[in-house]
């Protein structure tokens, strides 16, 4: 039988540790992924990761409501942003309202001629990796909570604390903006994806 | 609908957040609109490659002294009671508080000429009479008022709370009648000429 969030996260408050082993093997791909995406070194990432699980050891007795996963990914992306204003790297996470939304050419062309040729090589999943690392950040960790953490537009207002509307609209910049890059992309490597 | 609300209304029944009403009014839409359709498969399509790509994880170092963080961690934490283990105490509370009640019903039957009025009365008495500080002789249920207060006073005492305790302070509250019915503070602030006694 699946065992819920819930039921595993009250399985290792009653004592069973296996109850987070299981939380830990649901989650750690698509938090370690929505990290890195968010052009966390591995470093950073690591750090990030294994705090955000000692958080939830502390709180678990705690949580009583409300979905795990975004309460995870909630506590993941406020430390990374703290990470980020702490060491004041140049890893927009909490920036982007100045060019929130740039075209799509503009976000092909960093500084390196056969970087996007390069890239529209690869198969689609790294071109859309790619690609998304060239989102505004406010739009891309919209994209990546959806698409990698799979939470609700709800959940995704909470984290950034805007309304679902303004989360709607930063998604659909970014879905727009991601298949028009692909398309570039495609043109310049000479792939035709069906996008 | 206009192509905008379309594609937030194609992102929401992605999300499973769209109502089916408007999932018809939706799909009506995209048969009518190309480029509304070209959005939702293009959606569809970046979430197949996000699925099937390899996502990095972390290491199993990492994840080992996660685990190890949280066994050290669950020993200072008492167990809640498990779910069998609340009905049962809950099922001997019940069955300790109407023996204890039949008893004392019994006993004041006996001693009395007349009955109390009624079994709310009963139970607030048989409260306040299983506390050290209430005295059942002292009690006069004299009307129907009387009765729920005592009632209401013997489950605040019996539960440890007090009428008269600072409880309420050190919860945040800073006079202990913020958490008490006004009809349970006749003992700090008694009317002139109250005949009430407790």
């Amino acid at each position: 039988m699946h065992d819920t969030d819930h039921e595993l996260l009250g399985r290792y408050v009653a004592g069973d540790v296996s109850g987070l082993e299981a939380l830990i093997e649901r989650h750690r791909k698509p938090l370690y992924a929505f990290l890195i995406s968010m052009n966390a070194s591995q470093a950073d990432a690591d750090d990030v990761f294994q705090e955000t699980w000692l958080r939830v050891i502390r709180h678990a007795p705690s949580f009583r409501r409300g979905s795990f996963r975004g309460w995870l990914f909630r506590i993941g992306r406020n430390l990374l942003v703290d990470r980020v204003r702490l060491v004041s790297r140049e890893v927009p996470i909490d920036r982007g309202t100045a060019d929130d939304n740039p075209a799509p050419a503009d976000c092909l062309s960093d500084g390196k001629p056969d970087a996007a040729q390069e890239v529209g090589r690869r198969d689609l999943a790294e071109q859309v990796r790619w690609v998304v690392a060239k989102l505004p950040a406010p739009q891309r960790e919209v994209f990546l909570l959806r698409m990698e953490a799979e939470l609700s537009f709800k959940e995704i207002a909470r984290i950034q604390k805007v309304s679902i509307n303004t989360a709607l609209a930063r998604m659909r910049y970014a879905v727009e903006k991601v298949g028009g890059m692909l398309s570039g992309l495609n043109r310049q490597g000479g792939q035709a994806y069906e996008l | 609908m206009n192509c905008e609300d379309a594609r937030h209304d194609i992102l929401l029944e992605d999300a499973g957040e769209l109502s089916a009403r408007k999932t018809d009014c939706l799909r009506q839409h995209l048969v009518s609109c190309p480029v509304c359709a070209a959005f939702a498969q293009e959606l569809s399509q970046m979430r197949t490659a996000l699925r099937n790509r390899p996502a990095p994880g972390p290491s199993p170092l990492l994840i080992h002294r996660i685990l190890e963080n949280a066994r050290e961690a669950v020993p200072a934490r008492p167990a809640p009671p498990t779910f069998w283990r609340a009905w049962a105490a809950a099922a001997v509370f019940v069955i300790a508080m109407a023996g204890g009640w039949w008893a004392w019903r019994a006993s004041q039957t006996a001693s009395r000429e007349a009955e109390p009025p009624g079994g709310v009365a009963e139970l607030g008495g048989f409260l306040l009479a299983t506390l050290p500080e209430a005295d059942a002789a002292d009690w006069r249920v004299e009307s129907e008022e009387d009765a729920l207060d005592y009632v209401a006073r013997g489950i605040l005492l019996w539960q440890g709370l007090g009428v008269e305790d600072d409880w309420g302070a050190s919860e945040g509250f800073t006079e202990s009648e913020e958490l008490i019915p006004t009809t349970l503070q006749w003992r700090s602030t008694p009317e002139p000429g109250a005949e009430r006694r407790v």
